[in-house]
């Protein structure tokens, strides 16, 4: 008996020491901190090794690119450098000199040729390397001006430099490894590290003091940021509901809708400058023989409701469709006159009949997972409504790529949001150049003329011919608009009008 | 002894040997290892020289030794998703998933021990009858759905326990009940079964006879020989705990290995996939050959 | 999965009179209840096409997460509701049996077949050939089944055959442990050693001499490793790496209505009573034929 008792004892003692030991996550309003929960990890906060839309809006809080993008006045503003001359071969940039890093060191023109110059090195191995691949050289001009020399000139050098965080010399140079520095990052933004702790995947930063160079841009309103990860949908709801979490994305609209009958919570909805499409294997490199056939792919395009699977990615929240690809308002150099066919079920059936399939075949469809599976979903069964039998695999990014690069892709459901870049050089690279399943030489040669031309009304032109291209050969069909739903404390003001990948930058979240 | 040790230490190590080449093949089957290393957009040229860089251009049974060695002295390979050694990664996870896991053991052992016990001594009873019943919807009920009924009831209608995370301990006790729910019915019956047996031989006939009372009968003696087999199920189960864990960390959103699993085949990270099995599989192994031992001591009968 | 040691196999018995089998199978009450809920259950699954009320993938994006009609909104048009994508609840349920059903059956059946002949080839013959079905079975019960299958499936895609065969291949080492350790045990009984007396081949005293000895013993396990089956299927479902969705099976109907079940419980709460009452009598059933069949070998 009294073994019992010292045992029921020991493992009081072991209990009430670890709940001291678990610091209570402390958040909210009252103490300035705001808790985001992320559905996936983070791995690292180096955007060039981890380019996932989680890293880049931790890596938008601690680094500063040379230039930047606003989405306001659709303009690219001064960040790192103060002020730059393009002319066809080069860029020169004039940098700041009162810019200093986390760690008090000054920050240079040799930080910037050290960061574009291991982008480019042929020893660095990283993904989307081939994106810097029109960077031809960087040199140091003074101590606070660079050249940047390139190969031909494209209209979105530029807005494709927002994306490229400056990495301090004096710390990531002089690893030997150079993915470390992901874990300990120091740079110049408006919030500074704290504590990234790997094993539990939590992260959290404070404001930078010293910051003053963001511009409106990158304003910082809230003094600590933590982030952490919870790879359940509902574990994040419940943690949102226990007070252990304040902003997260991911939830479906509905729930979201659901979620905001709770007057604690609500959520806003970013428009977004992606949409969800359906992009089939035109070019039969998957061996499924229907697809290739475009009379095929025309049914499919016409067998679907766009306007019911609006309310899976949006519910009841009145969110703009999109008519093709890519939105002319939102995306520089967009253009189109062919829209998508419309539902109309029984033209696809015939349409099948006429292409030698009357009793339907079968596909295979990938999708990533999460709502993109749901819409997937209910494609497949629009698809089984004109006898087409189609399954659907939910992949992560990273299977989805791999899949792909392999060409084992026999049609694809999901959403592309540019990575945050509002230009049409980003539509180009993903569906034509880095995986080709049109299997079209026109439509690369139209998306390179496109890439090229630096006059915007002729590139507008060229545009058009593209997406009426994609439209009319069916190649991608959008489905629907793909708005990005944050939800979060009723306490908090979101304005949502970023082009940021992960659906709001960290500016643009205040306390009310 | 000795030579049924050495026989079962040969089996185990046999069984430990072929559980790697399942594991090997396991990701040389995951796709071109040389082009997922190279990354995105990279040329056949850079993907050549990838192969050749990690020695992937070699034959594949020197790739399977080179391995084996890497793997005894303790590496396993680099995650491909965030680059860093699996070792670390499974040394930084592995304490949840051990802590969960022995919990879940514990917690089945408290509940059915004395449940057998009891059972045992009134067969057929309301009582046993009660037990077996228990058992049977132990068997029964789906752990990743017994844990989210857990989570509804205790985490979002009570709001008495936390329902996810394994930082400190109250974050344990949910997936502790829905992990420890599934060993509890094998350990009840095992332990009936044995006790109903050791009830009826003649040396309880004997202890009874001779006057001692029933409850020191009951514990002191019976239950000391009838929980003899428990005890090697209950390592065996211990292993398969470990295996099992992916699906309730998971459902709780736990950081342990099993959750690791999961985010890896995800990933297509196949590096840390392959840890983790052969970790699970070789924890296993090692658990049933103690619990043979434990066995071979004390029933010297068994010789498999 | 759970201890291998539940279905030790019993003293092999002689063949019961028939009469006594069924005399005590109708006072058996586990038997009839299980064996009542489990013909339910396949009835259900094999009249699907007719008594589901709708199409298993007739989606009404419309009318969405429609309450069931015990609820205040509900009504009979969905008896138990719809889902995320309008889709009637109760057809999805009917056709998810059709297919957890099929695959767990099927995987029994290729599972217990590969065991058996394990089993019996290393029972029979003893000595090396054991050595090499021993190491076989420790092999298969050192591998994680969820494990192994969540990999296997994600390297391949999934796919319901896929399902099949590799739970197939991943639980098949109860039937050989129960088989090869019988069959040790058969071996020098009278009739295997008249048989082989009388010249018959190895072939022939396995298949036709001990096989059908063992028969009610497979039957059993084939029973009980279903229930099993369902449960892993239903996991692996539901870890999002079983059946590819649309296609419905209890698991995955559990994982699309996980996220949904602080709003809507009754669509995770539903199947997973569903799964839970099924395995359950599957257990009592296969429970009953071996108390019917082997009364001394009751656990």
């Amino acid at each position: 008996m009294s073994r019992t008792r010292w045992g029921m004892a020991a493992a009081a003692a072991l209990a009430a020491g670890w709940g001291l030991a678990a610091t209570p996550a402390s958040a909210g309003r009252a103490n300035d901190t705001l808790n985001i929960v992320e559905i996936l990890p983070l791995g690292s906060l180096d955007m060039y090794y981890a380019g996932y839309p989680q890293t880049e809006f931790m890596s938008d809080m601690l680094f500063d690119a040379l230039v930047d993008y606003d989405p306001g006045t659709k303009s690219i503003v001064p960040l790192l450098a103060k002020s730059w001359k393009v002319t066809p071969g080069a860029i020169d940039f004039e940098l700041r000199d009162d810019v200093t890093w986390h760690d008090g060191q000054k920050f240079t023109a040799d930080d910037v040729v050290y960061t574009l110059g291991w982008l480019i090195d042929p020893a660095s191995r990283y993904r989307f390397k081939f994106n810097w691949a029109w960077i031809k050289k960087v040199e140091k001009t003074g101590p606070y001006s660079v050249r940047v020399e390139t190969n031909g000139q494209r209209p979105y050098d530029l807005l494709r430099l927002t994306l490229a965080p400056m990495f301090p010399k004096h710390v990531r140079g002089v690893l030997a490894d150079t993915t470390e520095f992901g874990k300990h990052p120091v740079g110049t933004g408006p919030y500074k590290l704290v504590s990234f702790n790997e094993a539990t995947n939590r992260l959290v930063v404070v404001k930078n003091p010293a910051y003053k160079w963001g511009g409106t841009t990158k304003a910082a309103h809230i003094g600590r940021v933590m982030m952490s990860t919870i790879p359940d949908m509902g574990a994040q709801v419940s943690a949102l509901l226990a007070g252990k979490a304040d902003l997260f994305r991911n939830l479906p609209a509905d729930q979201a809708e659901a979620l905001a009958k709770d007057p604690r919570f609500t959520f806003s909805v970013n428009p977004s400058i992606g949409t969800t499409y359906m992009w089939f294997d035109a070019a039969g490199r998957s061996g499924n023989k229907a697809i290739a056939n475009p009379k095929v792919r025309q049914a499919l395009a016409m067998a679907v409701d766009r306007g019911a699977l609006a309310k899976i990615m949006s519910a009841n929240q009145n969110v703009e469709q999109p008519k093709n690809l890519c939105w002319p308002d939102r995306i520089i150099g967009c253009a189109f006159t062919k829209t998508e066919p419309g539902y109309h079920p029984a033209e696809a059936k015939k349409l099948l009949a006429e292409a030698g399939y009357p009793n339907g075949f079968s596909v295979h469809i990938t999708a990533y997972v999460g709502r993109l599976s749901q819409l997937a979903e209910a494609v497949a069964g629009y698809f089984a409504q004109i006898g087409v039998k189609a399954t659907v695999e939910p992949v992560t990014v990273t299977t989805y790529t791999k899949k792909s690069l392999a060409g084992q892709i026999e049609m694809t459901v999901a959403g592309y949001t540019l990575g945050g870049l509002p230009d049409v050089s980003q539509q180009v690279t993903f569906f034509v150049s880095a995986a080709d399943y049109s299997g079209d030489p026109e439509l690369k040669k139209l998306g390179a003329a496109m890439d090229a031309e630096m006059d915007p009304e002729k590139r507008l032109k060229i545009s058009s011919q593209f997406y009426d291209r994609i439209a009319d050969d069916v190649y991608i069909t959008p489905l629907t608009a793909m708005p990005h739903v944050i939800t979060h404390l009723s306490d908090l003001d979101i304005n949502s009008h970023s082009a940021s990948g992960y659906g709001v930058g960290i500016s643009d979240i205040k306390w009310k | 002894m000795r030579r049924f040790i050495l026989r079962r230490l040969l089996v185990s190590l046999l069984v430990i040997l072929t559980v790697s080449v399942v594991g090997f093949s396991l990701l040389r089957l995951s796709g071109n290892l040389a082009a997922v290393l190279a990354g995105e957009g990279a040329t056949p040229a850079d993907i050549a020289k990838v192969a050749h860089e990690y020695g992937l251009d070699q034959p594949l049974y020197l790739q399977y030794v080179d391995w084996v060695l890497g793997l005894l002295r303790g590496d396993l390979g680099k995650s491909l998703f965030s680059g860093d050694s699996v070792a670390h990664l499974i040394a930084t996870r592995i304490g949840v998933t051990l802590t969960l896991a022995t919990f879940s053991l514990v917690l089945g052992l408290v509940i059915a021990i004395p449940l057998g016990v009891v059972a045992a001594t009134r067969p057929n009873s309301w009582l046993d009858r009660g037990a077996l019943m228990l058992a049977v919807f132990g068997q029964a009920i789906p752990g990743f759905w017994f844990g989210l009924i857990l989570i509804y009831v205790f985490g979002i209608m009570l709001k008495w326990l936390p329902i996810s995370g394994a930082d400190n301990w109250r974050e344990f006790v949910l997936p502790t009940i829905a992990l420890g729910v599934s060993i509890m019915p094998s350990i009840m019956r095992l332990t009936r079964a044995g006790m109903i047996e050791v009830l009826s031989s003649d040396y309880i006939r004997a202890a009874r006879a001779a006057g001692l009372a029933p409850l020191s009968i009951l514990f002191k003696h019976a239950l000391r020989n009838a929980i003899l087999p428990v005890v090697s199920v209950a390592a065996v189960q211990f292993g398969l705990l470990l295996g099992g864990s992916v699906i309730i960390e998971s459902v709780f959103a736990m950081n342990g290995i099993g959750l690791l699993a999961y985010q890896a085949i995800g990933n297509a990270d196949f590096p840390v996939v392959q840890a983790i099995l052969i970790f699970v599989s070789v924890g296993y192994v090692v658990l049933t050959f103690l619990a043979e031992l434990i066995n071979a001591r004390l029933d010297p009968r068994i010789r498999l | 999965m759970t201890a291998v040691l539940d279905t030790a196999p019993a003293a092999v018995l002689a063949p019961t009179p028939r009469r006594v089998m069924l005399r005590r199978a109708r006072s058996h009450v586990g038997l009839l209840v299980g064996g009542a809920v489990v013909l339910f259950v396949l009835l259900v699954a094999l009249l699907a096409p007719w008594i589901a009320p709708y199409g298993p993938y007739q989606q009404d994006l419309l009318k969405r997460l429609a309450d069931p009609v015990w609820a205040a909104g509900g009504s009979w048009a969905h008896p138990l509701g719809t889902d995320a994508l309008g889709r009637d609840l109760l057809s999805r349920m009917i056709w998810g049996a059709r297919i957890s059903l099929t695959i767990a059956i099927v995987a029994s059946v290729i599972a217990a077949t590969i065991g058996t002949l394990i089993g019996l080839v290393g029972g029979y013959f003893g000595g090396r050939v054991d050595a090499v079905a021993t190491w076989l079975i420790n092999v298969k019960l050192a591998l994680p089944i969820i494990l192994i299958a969540l990999a296997v499936i994600a390297i391949v895609s999934p796919s319901v055959t896929l399902l099949v065969l590799i739970l197939g291949f991943l639980t098949w080492d109860r039937y050989a442990l129960v088989t090869r350790s019988l069959t040790q045990q058969m071996k020098h009984r009278e009739f295997v050693l008249a048989a082989e007396a009388a010249g018959a081949s190895s072939l022939y005293v396995m298949l036709r001499e001990i096989l059908p000895n063992l028969r009610d013993q497979i039957i059993v396990l084939v029973t009980l490793e279903v229930a099993i089956l369902i449960l892993i299927e239903a996991a692996l479902s539901f870890l999002g790496l079983g059946v590819p969705p649309p296609i419905p099976s209890w698991g995955s109907i559990i994982a699309d209505g996980r996220g949904l079940m602080f709003y809507k419980p009754f669509l995770m709460v539903v199947p997973g009573l569903a799964i839970f009452v099924l395995v359950t009598a599957i257990n009592l059933f296969g429970d009953g034929i071996r108390d019917v069949t082997a009364p001394e070998g009751r656990a």
